[in-house]
């Protein structure tokens, strides 16, 4: 019983490791696709309401671009990055983005509340009920890592996230 | 002076000649280019009512050929699309004009269609855009039903065009939204089909500049003033109310009469009495959510800016199509009909392999 607890937790503890794209290591930080991929599931699952989204991390073949619509941050200072969004007409979002130079992460979380500011005034137009989801948007940074949480569980959302990274 | 020096100093002369020359002529030609660049620059910031660009991707184009070639019946200069526009365009206006309708009447019969047949395309509020193809323009718009608002705006002013009503299609300052100016008898007026989409609740349905800016906000130097109410549908249309208390039951009269809009106008009601009526109409939208003939309805009411005093209140009342959806879960008849069906042909009752909870068992081998 006592291999399997130890086994048990070696395991947790090695996956807490794989999904620290955002931890503080100290050193360098290994943030590949599979690892967004993941802190993206984990995200998601952490709000039952998070439903018709749809997800992309820097791994797509148009990568670049696609992260132009939610970020104006060159994308030269991006590791790597996750996106989910509604496609239902709704304001749910999710977005974090991880910086190859700490130093950016700032400037990152400054384009991702730009971001939010002009879906605020997309909503206020065409959807007011998701425009006050808008207001409730949580944007913060945690070691080299940009988030953005619109949703209606967005605290559990992010704890997920600080779960996932290994607060 | 030798001749030497004299033939150097003619040609340091002329060289310097030359430059001056060069140098003016060039001064020339970059004032000239810096002057059409602000011309241009200008230009692109001048309001205009076409080949403005909304949400960085819907563009605003004009459809007069489909409307000259209505009128004209000469459609040889039109593309195969545009030809399929005008057979659509013109297959809406056969079925919902008839003889006799006033440029209101015509106008009116226009918003109807558009506000119960077309939806939005949500795909427009996406992080990532992902808008049905020509949603932006009447192809699209009356091909799939499905538009953006420039969509709704550009199909209406065709409308209007091919009917002879004097049209403009409108874009805010930020460019994120557009809609129309529509002419009756001489006087303007704003109609944004697209903000009443679903609703049918003519809460957009020709409003005066007044009403139009509490949600919109335009260039008034670039477009006419919409100064009258004489075609405004709230205004028209509103039920004077002279005891606040008749508020519940008029209310209701309209939800059992399935209407989508209401408006309620308070002859002689001071600011104390208006916040009596706005308690009033937050209770009863709350109270309609409770009530079982009417579970399925929302009501939202606003107020409109009136000059003169007057108050008038909106009321847009949706969700009688919720009420014409299916349950879902079917009847348990129509179950062990499908079941039976199934056991038929496969030899196996799904009735048989799931169980409480869910799960199912293994029924083979």
């Amino acid at each position: 019983m006592k291999i399997l607890k130890r086994t048990l937790l070696l395991s947790a503890a090695l996956l807490a490791l794989s999904l620290c794209a955002c931890g503080s290591t100290g050193g360098q930080k290994d943030t590949t696709a599979l690892d967004m991929v993941q802190l993206q599931q984990a995200m998601l699952a952490a709000d039952p309401g998070l439903t018709e989204m749809t997800s992309l991390t820097g791994s797509a073949p148009d990568g670049e671009t696609l992260f132009a619509y939610v970020s104006a941050l060159p994308y030269g200072k991006v590791e790597d990055f996750l996106l989910s969004y509604s496609t239902a007409g709704k304001a749910d979002e999710v977005a974090v983005i991880a910086v190859k130079d700490q130093q950016d992460v700032e400037e990152a979380a400054r384009t991702l509340r730009d971001h939010v500011a002009q879906r605020l005034t997309l909503f206020r137009q065409y959807g007011p009920d998701q425009a006050a989801r808008v207001e409730q948007a949580q944007v913060f940074t945690k070691d080299n890592c940009a988030v953005l949480i619109i949703a209606d569980q967005a605290q559990a959302v992010k704890t997920a996230f600080e779960q996932a990274v290994g607060t | 002076m030798t001749e030497k020096m004299k033939k150097g100093w003619l040609v340091l002369t002329a060289l310097l000649v030359a430059a001056v020359l060069l140098s003016t002529c060039a001064s020339i030609f970059a004032a000239r280019g810096v002057h059409a660049l602000q011309v241009a620059q200008a230009e692109a910031e001048q309001t205009k009512e076409d080949g403005v660009t909304i949400l960085n991707q819907y563009q605003i184009r004009s459809t007069l050929p489909i409307s000259d070639a209505y009128r004209t019946g000469k459609t040889d200069r039109l593309s195969e699309k545009e030809k399929e526009t005008l057979a659509m365009a013109s297959a809406v206006l056969e079925e919902i004009i008839t003889d006799g309708m006033t440029p209101y009447e015509k106008e009116k019969a226009v918003y109807d269609w558009m506000v119960t047949k077309l939806r939005y395309d949500t795909g427009a509020l996406q992080v990532v855009p992902n808008t049905t193809a020509d949603s932006d323009n009447p192809y699209g718009t009356l091909k799939y039903h499905n538009a953006v608002c420039v969509g709704y705006a550009t199909t209406f002013r065709l409308f209007m065009q091919m009917l002879d009503i004097p049209c403009m299609v409108v874009h805010n300052k930020d460019a994120f939204h557009s809609w129309n100016l529509v002419q009756l008898d001489g006087e303007w007026y704003h109609v944004d089909i697209y903000s009443d989409q679903g609703a049918a609740s003519y809460g957009n349905f020709n409003m005066n500049d007044e009403i139009a800016a509490a949600n919109h906000d335009w260039d008034r130097e670039f477009f006419p003033a919409a100064t009258s109410l004489a075609y405004n549908y709230g205004y028209q249309n509103r039920v004077t109310v002279e005891d606040v208390y008749q508020v519940p039951q008029l209310v209701r009269q309209a939800m059992e009469e399935r209407q989508g809009s209401l408006f309620l106008a308070f002859p002689g009601m001071d600011k104390a009495g208006s916040q009596v009526a706005e308690n009033f109409l937050k209770n009863i939208e709350q109270a309609v959510g409770f009530t079982p003939d009417f579970q399925s309805l929302m009501l939202q009411h606003s107020w409109l800016p009136m000059t003169g005093g007057e108050y008038v209140v909106g009321l847009t009342i949706t969700g009688y199509d919720k009420e014409e959806q299916p349950q879902e879960e079917l009847p348990v008849e129509t179950t062990e009909k499908i079941n039976s069906a199934i056991e038929t042909v496969f030899g196996v009752n799904p009735d048989t392999i799931y169980e409480d909870d869910g799960s199912y068992e293994e029924v083979m081998g």
